[in-house]
């Protein structure tokens, strides 16, 4: 039989059973549909992470508490979030000691905490810092100032607060002057920041309030820094850097206590975690496709029941084996191919919404490729055995069929 | 010339363990142009004569020629290209595709066979013409009567030229008058030189072929 009479057979098999034929395609849309979506959604924060940490300028390295692998991992989220930190803010000026390469060095302390105005509360991060972070970070100021030195070295309590602050606590009265009270104490806000961006991860950019170092250290428990940055002012010195700094660090830390990275790596970590997590979300998702393909068997397995009958005519008038065996396998193939593609399109009209939020390009095309392929495989895989029931019935047996 | 043959040939079947033989050591040929009676109560075997005649069930011994050519009952290949080729069918509970049109229906062989699709949507309407159902081509089985039903089961026997046109009891479902309706059509079909068996229990039935076989305990007698 031609390909393209299995085709309009198949099609018009799945047209007279139109409400069985969509419930069992369904199986296979939201398989395919959250294939696609997670997978975008992965990819989709990937990309948005990589395009951040890009804007941040690459020209940076890092002192980070805990030694370990430089290549990522686990360990070192763990030592990014600074506990048990042995960086001694005088260290600080023994990295500034070594002059070129390295061109600026500034120490943070991050110190989570609930920001008061009023009856308003705001969860935010607190980051004790000096003010070379503001052209360091590309930070800009939408209004007043950023704290200068001399606040810095009197722990004054002067904060300079993310949009997000603003928008949440003010919600378009004046912030200037106004005073935040956080964990008990009174802070001035001397000034506002512009937003870095919408999205997900923005938004917690944008939920910063800078103060004086020395003001997150008589916060903080533990007085030692979280990281220190270090801008390098030539990117190919940046090797030379990281060994300068390192034998600078070792002359008073232990191997264990620090390691000096790059955006680079941090970058990496992130990427191979997101990664990780991409695949066990396509994993997930891929097993709902496992149980639209079982829907798909079990659906067949009864049309052919139910047309034994119309075996037994199609035989007697001609039809072998293989004829029968092709179209009830291009009907498997078909059914789940065709809820592919609905798949596919409500995937990708949920990774536009995903991309809308996460302002990066999300869609990833090798998700459809994968979608369509393990769909029609899905068809092909539990069709063939209702097709071989099929074209193995007696035909004087399936004539008789009642 | 003769158009089917079956020689010395017998079918056992087992039913729980205890053989039953359906047929025994029967021949019989089948002259190109007659118009045959198969005659016999249920259970004397000519439903397993017809089948085996039909090229649908395979003989536990004994050989079946076609045209002079020896049937291979091993390859379930070939058996059903035979089938598309040189039988047409007519059923007594008619067999069409239910939801698929007259036109579609009797098509059905010639889609098996290859043939492309103009010409076979025409020798379609040709055949349906044949048998006076060219107002019907686009009607379902279930918007036409018994008679209407046999008609396109017939124009689908015929389309594809067979040797022979099988039919097992055509009119058991129909009304007296279309019942002779389609014994009519027989008729004039074996008057056009083709070769036609028909099955039934009903002597009156028989009587419209030439020539009548009686089948009994699986043994065939000249009636």
């Amino acid at each position: 039989m031609e390909i393209l009479e299995t085709i309009k057979l198949s099609t018009s098999a799945m047209r007279r059973n139109k409400t069985r034929s969509f419930l069992t395609m369904l199986g296979i849309i939201i398989g395919v549909f959250a294939v696609i979506a997670l997978v975008s959604l992965g990819t989709g924060l990937r990309n948005y992470i990589t395009g951040r940490f890009e804007s941040l300028g690459s020209n940076n390295l890092y002192v980070i508490p805990g030694g370990g692998d430089e290549s990522g991992g686990l360990n070192r989220m763990q030592a990014m979030s600074g506990i048990g930190s042995k960086l001694k803010p005088s260290l600080v000026e023994e990295v500034k000691k070594i002059g070129s390469p390295v061109s600026e060095v500034i120490g943070e302390l991050e110190v989570p905490g609930v920001a008061k105005y009023r009856n308003k509360h705001l969860t935010v991060t607190m980051i004790g810092t000096t003010p070379e972070i503001f052209t360091l970070d590309n930070l800009e100021m939408d209004q007043g100032r950023f704290f200068n030195r001399s606040e810095v070295s009197s722990a004054k309590n002067v904060v300079v607060v993310g949009s997000e602050v603003v928008n949440k606590l003010f919600e378009g009265k004046e912030p200037l002057d106004k005073e935040l009270i956080i964990a008990d104490n009174r802070f001035k806000i001397i000034g506002t920041l512009k937003s870095r961006g919408g999205g997900v991860m923005g938004a917690t950019a944008d939920r910063v309030v800078l103060t004086p170092i020395t003001v997150a250290q008589k916060l903080s428990d533990n007085k030692n820094l979280q990281t220190i940055l270090v801008k390098v002012d030539d990117k190919n010195r940046m090797d030379e850097a990281k060994y300068r700094i390192k034998t600078q660090l070792l002359k008073t830390l232990k191997e264990d206590d620090f390691s000096v990275v790059s955006q680079e790596t941090i970058l990496n970590t992130i990427s191979s975690i997101l990664g990780v997590l991409t695949t066990a979300l396509g994993c997930i998702a891929a097993i709902s496709l496992l149980v639209g393909g079982i829907g798909i068997m079990n659906i067949m397995l009864v049309s052919v029941t139910e047309r034994t009958r119309e075996i037994g005519i199609r035989k007697a008038v001609g039809a072998t084996n293989r004829d029968i065996l092709t179209q009830f396998l291009a009907e498997a193939v078909f059914l789940s191919l065709f809820g592919g593609f609905i798949g596919v399109f409500l995937g990708y009209l949920g990774t536009l919404i995903v991309g809308k939020l996460l302002s990066a390009n999300a869609f990833s095309w090798w998700s459809v490729l994968l979608a369509l392929g393990v769909s029609s495989l899905v068809g092909v895989i539990f069709g063939v055995a209702p097709a071989i029931t099929a074209s193995r019935l007696d035909p004087v047996e399936a004539l008789r069929y009642e | 010339m003769v158009n089917m043959e079956l020689i010395k040939v017998s079918k056992i079947y087992r039913l729980d363990g205890i053989e039953v033989k359906a047929l025994d050591n029967v021949s019989l040929q089948i002259e190109k142009g007659i118009f045959m009676s198969i005659i016999g109560p249920s259970g004397s075997g000519k439903s397993t004569l017809m089948h085996l005649l039909g090229l649908l069930d395979k003989p536990t011994s004994g050989e079946i020629k076609i045209e002079g050519e020896k049937v291979s009952f091993a390859d379930d290949n070939q058996l059903a290209v035979l089938r598309n080729r040189k039988i047409g069918f007519v059923f007594q509970s008619f067999n069409l595709l239910p939801r698929t049109s007259a036109l579609e229906n009797v098509e059905l062989p010639l889609i098996y066979a290859g043939v492309p699709t103009e010409e076979r949507r025409r020798r379609a309407k040709e055949a349906l013409t044949r048998v006076g159902l060219s107002h019907r081509l686009t009607h379902f089985p279930n918007q036409m009567s018994g008679g209407e039903r046999q008609r396109v089961a017939i124009a689908r026997a015929l389309i594809n030229h067979p040797s022979i046109i099988l039919a097992d009891e055509p009119t058991g479902n129909l009304d007296s008058k279309a019942g002779k309706e389609i014994l009519k059509i027989f008729q004039t079909l074996n008057s056009e030189g083709h070769t036609i068996v028909l099955v039934t229990h009903d002597l009156e039935i028989a009587k419209t072929a030439q020539k009548i076989i009686r089948v009994k305990d699986g043994k065939l007698e000249k009636a």
